[in-house]
């Protein structure tokens, strides 16, 4: 089914949405959200979590790249997933998990914080744009979908030392790229 | 910023690149590996051609054309490798990138250029101005990182000590007490024979120097005490074959010798000059 068929059946509050949205999509979701959370049970719940998040926002919302919404949707919840996790691991101690049930109470970020990350994210586009396709593919595998060097090599048919070596390339030209604009 | 921080933010990157990365992923495009290979055949062709008619201004132009067509001429001509190094008795496999100065390729002032090898996991490579630096790069970890790969080490710690372990590990600095470790690369406009004449009669008074040649290559191992943090200096002069030279100094300490000692010799003997003309080789036999 077309993206834009999916869509209208998100605003026509129609459950079979969910259904195609699985169909076309589940396992692109499924495998950035195991990517992330190594489990196979998490993963799936973090994909159930994506889907109820594109229904509560869809409508009023109507992504130009279904694909992407559905992607990034993932990997926010996927990675807060895995901070939970991790700070229950680490806790015992409930300091974490406390600090972030408090931040509920205080409305997350101050409005520098927000303005500063709005700043680093537009450079971030920015330095994006410059990189060649082939570069830029390869720094998203690793650093939006979270695929490991080897599986970059394997897709994108360079060795595992040369992706690598790009990834390291990358790095310091971003780095660069942020000192210069006064964002570090 | 940190770098979960940076994690989250690179959340919200333009869908655009999100899905062109996906087509990779998705195997939608072909590998990229013979394309690679091909594009670097023809890039050294294409040099080789034009190194025929540098001298022509037409020459030089289409040279400067090629080079900002391919970005860079070191990545194209020096690829990634693998290299092992025996340092005390152990092997080390290392993923060694080449990086440098690109030639000037201008008909008005050519600059030879020069490629070098390191290994990416250990050093980094950094410029202040004319000088061009490799440095040992302090990785920072993250704490599951540091717990996996000392854990052993840190279990036998007390509770305080392995915090302060963890901490110290997560976020490494140089240890000010200690001597600098650094290879120091320098481009002079003398013979690199005369460069190093010059130079021994400087150094003589502070240091005690053996010297080796080999090609058109000029060592000077040298240190001064016997103490663990003697200082030790190499320095090696290489002909850039445009009658002048580069000076690459290894700097480090005695009881650093088997370590970054050994390393810094591997590295410094994957230098490359690449001459204007854009064709590199390593060691020629021509003398000043």
């Amino acid at each position: 089914m077309e993206d834009d068929q999916i869509i209208k059946l998100y605003f026509e509050r129609s459950e079979q949405a969910i259904e195609e949205t699985d169909t076309k999509y589940g396992g692109y979701c499924y495998s950035i959200a195991y990517n992330i959370l190594t489990n196979q049970e998490d993963a799936e719940e973090s994909v159930s979590d994506t889907y109820l998040s594109a229904w509560n926002s869809m409508p009023p919302r109507r992504p130009p790249a279904l694909a992407a919404f559905l992607g990034k949707i993932t990997r926010n919840v996927s990675i807060d997933r895995w901070r939970k996790y991790r700070a229950f691991k680490r806790g015992k101690g409930q300091i974490e998990i406390a600090l972030d049930e408090l931040s509920e109470c205080v409305g997350g970020e101050s409005a520098e914080d927000t303005a500063i990350r709005k700043e680093i994210l537009a450079s971030l586009n920015r330095f994006l744009g410059t990189l060649k396709e082939s570069e830029r593919s390869v720094f998203l595998c690793r650093y939006w979908y979270l695929d490991s060097t080897e599986e970059i090599a394997e897709k994108s048919g360079f060795s595992v030392s040369k992706v690598k070596s790009m990834l390291f390339r990358i790095r310091k030209r971003l780095y660069t790229q942020l000192v210069k604009e006064g964002l570090l | 910023m940190t770098n979960m921080e940076l994690l989250d933010i690179l959340g919200g990157v333009q869908g655009k690149y999100i899905l062109e990365a996906q087509q990779l992923r998705a195997g939608e495009r072909k590998p990229h590996r013979l394309r690679y290979m091909r594009q670097l055949a023809a890039v050294i062709t294409l040099i080789l051609i034009l190194t025929l008619f540098l001298n022509t201004a037409p020459g030089a132009a289409a040279v400067e054309y090629v080079k900002e067509k391919v970005t860079s001429l070191i990545e194209a001509l020096f690829p990634p490798k693998k290299m092992a190094i025996n340092v005390e008795g152990m092997e080390y496999e290392g993923d060694y990138v080449a990086d440098g100065v690109e030639p000037e390729v201008t008909a008005e002032a050519p600059q030879p250029g020069f490629a070098i090898y390191y290994d990416v996991d250990s050093y980094t490579m950094e410029k202040e101005g004319d000088i061009t630096y490799i440095r040992p790069y302090l990785k920072s970890m993250t704490r599951e990182e540091v717990l996996e790969i000392y854990g052993d080490f840190l279990s036998s710690l007390s509770e305080e000590e392995q915090e302060q372990q963890i901490a110290s590990l997560m976020n490494p600095q140089a240890a000010p007490s200690l001597p600098n470790c650094e290879i120091e690369i320098i481009h002079l406009d003398i013979p690199y024979a005369q460069t190093a004449s010059q130079e021994r009669a400087e150094l003589e008074g502070q240091w005690e120097i053996t010297e080796a040649v080999a090609g058109n290559r000029i060592t000077f191992s040298m240190c001064n005490g016997q103490e663990w943090d003697s200082p030790v200096e190499v320095r090696d002069y290489f002909s850039d074959e445009q009658g002048g030279c580069f000076r690459i100094t290894s700097r480090y300490y005695l009881e650093a010798a088997e370590g970054h000692g050994v390393r810094f010799a591997a590295i410094v003997n994957t230098f490359a000059v690449i001459p204007p003309q854009g064709s590199a080789d390593p060691i020629s036999d021509d003398t000043p």
